[in-house]
This record gives C-alpha cells, structure tokens and sequence, in this order.
C-alpha cells in the first residue's frame, strides 16, 4: 500500500510539475492562432522528452551521478564546457522567464503591478533553494500544479464540437492567413516547451539527491511513461481551450491572463482560483527547478560538491552560485522586459540548445562502465537516435525561421 | 551494482581517469581529476599524482579560447606566487576507481598546491603532466606524421605501458571504439569512422621528445591495432 | 532582435536591400565599410519598409489592437466569471500590449504610396487605444456604470477594426493601385 502511494504521489508529481510559464504561454498562443493544427508537435515532443528523461533518470540510479556530471567525463574539457555555456545561458532565460512568470501570476490573484512582486518572488525563490528539503519541493509543488487539470475540465464544459477538434488535430497544415513559415516557427517553439533542456539534467540530479539507487528504475519509469504523457494532455487542452475562445475572435494570446480565461468563462471563479493557484504552483516549481539548473550544471562541471542531499555549507559554492543566478535573473528582470517575451525566446533557443543536451545521454546511457548491463536496448537506442535527428533539424531551423518570422509576429 | 576497481588491471587515462569526480571517504566530492601527473622513474614514465583547478584544466582546453582563459587566468592573480601551479592529490592518497576516484581521506585540506618546477633540485625527478602530452604529434621514422597522442595506458602500478594514436581529436572520448557492440548504432559507426586510423604503440618502441613537443617512433616495430582495455 | 517591448519586431528589410546593391557593385573592403555605414545609418533613421512589409506590419498592429479590444470585450461581459483583481490585470495589459504595439507601428517611415493609408490605421489604432484607456479607467474606478456603454463601443470598434483589416488584405490584390 505505502508503495503503490509512492508510485502515485511520482506520477502526480510528474503531470503537475511538467507544464510550466513556456508550456502555458506557447500553448496558448499556438492555439488561438492555430488552433490544434501543431498538436502533433506536443506529442513527438512528449514522447521525446519521455525517451530522454528515462534515460537521464536511469543513468542515476544505475550509477549513481548525475547525466551532467557524465558530460565531461565523455566529450572531454573543451565540449564540455561548450556544452556548459549554451546549457547555462538557455536555462538562466528560463529562470527569469519563471520568475517573471510567478509575479504575473500573482499580479492576476492580487492586482499588484508584477515589478513590484519580482523581487519577493525572487527572494522567496532563493530562500526555498537554499532553506527546504528537495522532496518537500518537488512534492508541494508538484501537486499544486495538479490545478491545472482544471484545463481539461473546461475544455469539456466549454461544450466543445469534438469533430471540429478533432478535424483541427489532424490538418497538418497552417490555419488562415498564416504563412507555412510562421506554423514552422511555432512548431519548433512548441518543441522546445515540451523539451526543456534542463529538464532532463534536472531529472537525473534529483534522482541523485533523492538516492536513487537500481531498485528505483521500475518506480521511475512509472512516474515517467504515465506522468509525462497526462502533462502532455494539459498542454493541449490549454491550446484546445484557446482555440475555442480566441481563434472565433481572431484575437491572439500574449498575456497570462489571456491564457486563464477560457477556465473563467466554463467554470466561473472556482475554477479559475484552481487555475490561478495551478499557474503559481507551476511557474513556482519550474523556477525553482531551473535555479537549482543553474548550480547543479556548473558544479558537475568543476566537480565542486551539490546538492541539497548535504548540509549548506558543505555546498557552499553551489548555493553560492544559486544565489547568483538568482541575483542576475532579477536584474534581468528590472530592465522591465516583458516576461511572456522573455518566454518566447526561452523556448525557441531551448529548441537550439536541445542536441547539445540529448547528445551526451545518448551517449553515457549506452557506456557500460556507468550503467553496467542497464544498457539501452535496441528500440531504446532506435528511438534516441530518431529523436536526435529530429532534434537537430529543429535547433537548425529554429534561429533561421525566428529572424525570419521575425518571432512569429 | 558493485563496480571493479579499475586500478587492479590496466587501464587507458584519458578513458577510465581524466575528468572524473574525485570523491573522498566519505562520499564527498573534492574535485575532478583535470590532470594527470607523469614522472619519470627508474621504471619509465609513471602516474604519480592526480592534478586539480584552473592551472591543470585550462591547458587541456585546447584552440584560442583555451589560450585566453589561460592568459586571463594567469593576469588575474599574477601577484601569486602559486598561480600557475595546480593542486596535486599523490597516488597515495587514492583508494580505487571505479565511476569515480576515491580517496583514503576526507576532503578537509586535501588539496594542496603541486611544488614549483622552477625550483626543483636536480636531483629531484622531472614532473610532467598528462594534458601536455596529449597534444603531442607523432612522427614515423621517415618524420612522417601518423598523428596525436590521443590516449595512455597504464598498468596496475600506474607505468605507463603503451601510447594510442590517431588522427582527429573530438569525440575520443566517447569510448566507442573499446566495446565491440556499444550503441547506438549509428553513432557507433560514425566514432568508428572518424577513429579509423588508430593504433596502439608500446612505449618501448617511442620516445617522447618533451623540448621539441613531439614523439617519436621506430620504424621497425609491429603494428597492433587498438584493443579494449 | 530586441529593442521593443511587447512583441520586439524589427524589420531588416531595408538593411537588406541597400546593404545588398553595395555589395554586389563594390570590391570586397569598400563594401563591407559602406554596408556597415549603411546598417548604422538605417539604424538611425525611421524604419523604411517596402510595401509588402508595411501591409504585414499594419496587419499585425492592427491585428493586436483587435486582439486587445476582444479580449477586453469577453473579459468585461462576462466579469461575473472573474475576480476583480484579474479583471483589472487583464485590462491594463490588454491597453499596455496593444499601445506599445500601436507605438511601434506609428514610428514607421511609410512607403510614399501609403501616406494616406498610414494616417487612417494608425487614427484607427489610437482610437482603438483611448477606448482601452477609457475601459482601464473605468475597471480601475470600478465604476461599473460605464460598462454597458463601454462594451457597445467596443463592439463597434471591433468591426470597425475588422473592416481595415479586410481593406488592408484587399491592398495586397490591387499592388498596381498602391
């Protein structure tokens, strides 16, 4: 019984804490202009992040070091850092992307302009990464994010014309008035949501911090295959839900509060509390997971001490860097950026940075001086190498058709 | 899953010991092996000691950047005498390797700055390091490039017993080249490519030129292709 | 690529095309000196662009101003739905998104056909933004009284919206008429 609690809280702590600010903007924004036509993004997408996040956490558990960790053990000091780099800068714009995501979430409960609330939020932030225990902030967060199922419940009061849905999810093509440039565009953008780069380094470091050892692989891939894959569902009923509301107006998503209304106008207030409270759980979490990123990567690099699994200050520069970081993301934030911008651009040059993250866990998840005889199998390997072709095609497109598009405008 | 010590049989540097995590007894993480130190003994060139920081991994960046994060390392202290000198953890220190080099200490001041070769006595042997030799190329008798170290092996006693060599420099890491059925597949075939030209030398049959930064090997010797250590 | 807030549209267009011709008739050092003068200059100077370019980016002011009325349109209907915080959020930044947008627009060199042109859409956009305001102030004031009146202007406005949109696709087919 303890058991099957445990396999359930992990995978409810998968669904609520794989959507975060770049899935709830990008989603949005895709569907009111789109509609369902790039669903089939979110779903390779999802099954990508599934392969990879697998891999990632197996390689934890098996041998007990976190992917990164790996990183320049097998490409050497010079791609390693490289990979350290690009790594970095992509997961430091998510952060502040997070951040600025969690004040406009507050700006929507309390009224308060967000440049007021992004210094709170980021000291609040710094306080939990340096002050809570790991499982308390995955586990909290991650079931408060479950708030957002409050997505798929709307979409089925917003009465929807399932046929019409359905006929939206399978025209692979884009909708009116849009050039076939722009769909590719937010195609690659919807990609590197789904796809998180840090996500897979996060989820092998806290497979780290959570001690993980082989006996844990079964109880992982749970959490992975059901989780993930529900996330995914939230990702498109947040883009089913701005379809209905905003593609019959011709009126685009570019604000949080733009992507909560659907939830108000099916459900009322309650709903929207649960969605508003879903968008802060979320934003929160993802803001945490990335300025842990941000230590974890530069300390598996000079092989300084991580993690919260030892006391503070036996990590001293790995808080120290956290701290840091969060300092640079507030800075950011006070030239007075538009967060949702920051947003966008986080996820496009997420997709860029994306074979740079996959390549390396390929790699290490097939070395048995690391894992042994848990070796990737062939439809493991099969799958892995498909996805990086197709992840490579898209970090290749993605800054060609940004300057094209010019962001998707 | 209990995983050998490496350090019972022979074992390639750069494969099984640069830049891995350096963990203490108690499970602590130190630092990463960033180089190797090579001395040379009555026995030949043997590992002594693992070398840490900035002055050790910098070197092994190799192209401009490297040269530049070198320089600009060395400028922002340049009033330290120990600037440019690595932090050195002797042989004697270390337990085992397995995924990661283990220590018989804790960490608490394990780290202490190697001695300055510039003030070496002469009876003292000359230290090298690893990184420096790695980017040595390789002549042929005829003076024929062959190409780069690229890895060494080692025996239990950490003496260096053979040199591998090859053309290309990236993704010699990787390890694909040492497990026949390593995957995936597609990537295997491309490592395998680009590392078509290595072979293993005995360190009997080169000499390690260290003023002119070049090896050298015997004309006379057989060839063997590399094997897995 | 950055520069504005909102949306951080930049049209390299005209760069582009003076950059090219120089390129195209000078040796090697000499050009890339007068492209680099060339990129500088455009840089200062208002934005120039070409026709195709100026119909995409009227659309897309005008697109986001339509966007912004709507959504302030559904938002203010069904203000039961929502609390009063959110409701406020929502507005503010509806009038923010769309002004800055509307600015940006507003800052464009016209093609010389579209002078005309370029006076109706930006007196539609700010149109389009003092009802904004006007709905702002209203939501702030909670002044619940304006409502009615504010939603049928916004009605209005919408189709009002709509219409130039329509007229501005049309331009495309008729590029002789300019």
């Amino acid at each position: 019984m303890k058991r099957l609690l445990s396999v359930a809280l992990g995978v409810l702590t998968a669904i609520g804490g794989f959507v975060d600010i770049g899935d709830l903007v990008t989603n949005a924004e895709v569907g009111s202009r789109f509609g369902l036509s790039l669903a089939w993004v979110t779903v390779i997408g999802v099954v990508g992040i599934c392969v990879f996040s697998e891999m990632s956490g197996r390689i934890a558990a098996v041998s007990g070091r976190a992917t990164f960790d790996l990183v320049r053990e097998r490409l050497g000091p010079g791609m390693g850092m490289v990979n350290l780099l690009g790594s970095m800068a992509v997961t430091l714009l998510t952060f502040v992307a997070e951040i600025g995501g969690v004040s406009l979430a507050f700006q929507l409960i309390t009224g308060v302009d967000y440049l007021l609330l992004f210094p709170v939020v980021g000291v609040l932030v710094w306080v939990i990464l340096w002050r809570a225990k790991f499982s308390h902030i995955e586990n909290v967060f991650g079931m408060l994010g479950l708030g957002l199922l409050v997505f798929v419940v709307a979409l089925f009061h917003l009465g929807p014309d399932w046929s019409q849905l359905g006929h939206s999810a399978l025209s692979f093509h884009p909708t009116r008035d849009e050039s076939w440039a722009t769909w590719a565009y937010y195609g690659v953008a919807l990609f590197g949501a789904a796809m998180t780069p840090y996500e897979v380094f996060f989820f092998s470091s806290g497979g780290v911090e959570e001690k993980w050892g082989p006996k844990d692989v079964s109880v992982m891939r749970t959490n992975v295959f059901l989780g993930f894959p529900l996330g995914g569902l939230l990702s498109v009923a947040i883009a089913a839900c701005a379809y209905l509301v905003y593609y019959p107006l011709q009126a685009s998503v570019d604000t949080l509060g733009q992507v909560g209304l659907p939830i108000a106008l099916a459900l009322g207030k309650i709903g929207l509390a649960i969605a508003l409270l879903g968008f802060v759980a979320a934003t929160f979490g993802a803001a945490c997971e990335t300025g842990l990123s941000t230590g974890y990567s530069i300390a598996q690099y000079f092989g300084w001490q991580w993690g919260k699994f030892v006391r503070t200050d036996v990590a001293a520069r790995f808080h120290l860097v956290i701290l840091l970081a969060t300092v640079l993301a507030m800075g950011v934030l006070a030239t007075q950026v538009d967060p949702v911008m920051v947003t966008e651009a986080s996820v496009v040059f997420s997709a860029v940075a994306l074979p740079l993250t996959y390549f390396p866990i390929l790699v290490v998840a097939n070395d048995p001086d690391y894992m042994g005889e848990r070796v990737n199998g062939r439809v493991t390997n099969a799958l892995g190498t498909v996805f990086l072709i197709v992840v490579t095609v898209a970090a290749v497109a993605a800054l060609p058709l940004m300057v094209w598009t010019r962001m998707g405008a | 899953m209990s995983l050998e010590n490496r350090f019972d049989q022979e074992y390639d540097a750069v494969l099984h010991l640069l830049d891995r995590q350096v963990l203490d007894k108690d499970g602590l993480f130190v630092c990463k092996v960033d180089d190797l130190e090579l001395t040379e003994t009555e026995h030949g060139l043997t590992a002594t000691a693992l070398l840490a920081g900035s002055p050790a991994l910098l070197p092994r960046v190799s192209g401009p950047a490297g040269r530049v994060a070198q320089e600009f390392w060395g400028k922002m202290g340049d009033e330290q005498a120990d600037r440019r000198l690595p932090y050195r953890i002797d042989f004697a220190l270390v337990e085992e390797l397995t995924s990661a080099v283990t220590l018989t200490v804790t960490r608490h001041k394990v780290l202490v700055r190697a001695p300055d070769p510039e003030e070496r006595d002469d009876e003292e042997p000359v230290r090298r390091r690893l990184g420096t030799l790695l980017r040595f190329p390789v002549l042929d008798a005829s003076g024929r490039t062959e190409g780069k170290v690229l890895d060494v092996r080692l025996d239990e006693e950490h003496r260096l017993t053979s040199l591998r060599i090859g053309k290309g420099s990236i993704a010699s890491n990787l390890g694909y080249d040492r497990n026949e059925k390593q995957g995936p597949a597609l990537v295997r075939a491309f490592v395998r490519w680009l590392h078509r030209h290595q072979q293993e030398v005995a360190i009997q049959d080169a000499t390690i030129d260290w003023e002119d930064r070049v090896v050298r090997i015997r004309g006379d010797r057989t060839r063997t292709q590399s094997t897995p250590a | 690529m950055r520069g504005y807030p909102a949306r951080g549209r930049r049209t390299p267009v005209h760069g582009v095309s003076c950059a090219g011709y120089l390129v195209a008739m000078k040796p090697a050092g000499v050009s890339i000196a007068t492209l680099a003068l060339c990129l500088l200059a455009s840089g200062c100077a208002p934005n120039r662009p070409d026709q195709d370019a100026w119909r995409a980016l009227a659309q897309q002011a005008l697109g986001d101003a339509s966007s912004a009325i709507s959504t302030d349109q559904v938002t203010l209907e069904k203000r039961g739905k929502v609390f009063p915080p959110y409701l406020k959020t929502v507005v503010i930044q509806a009038e923010d998104t769309s002004g800055k947008s509307a600015q940006k627009f507003a800052s464009l060199q016209p093609p010389g056909p579209y002078r005309q042109r370029y006076e109706t859409v930006t007196s539609a956009l700010d149109d389009a933004g003092s009802l904004l305001s006007d709905v702002r102030i209203a939501v702030v004031r909670h002044d619940t009284a304006e409502y009615p009146q504010l939603l049928k202007r916004l009605k209005k406005q919408s189709d009002k919206l709509s219409k130039l949109q329509d007229h501005i696709r049309a331009l495309a087919d008729d590029g002789s008429k300019g």
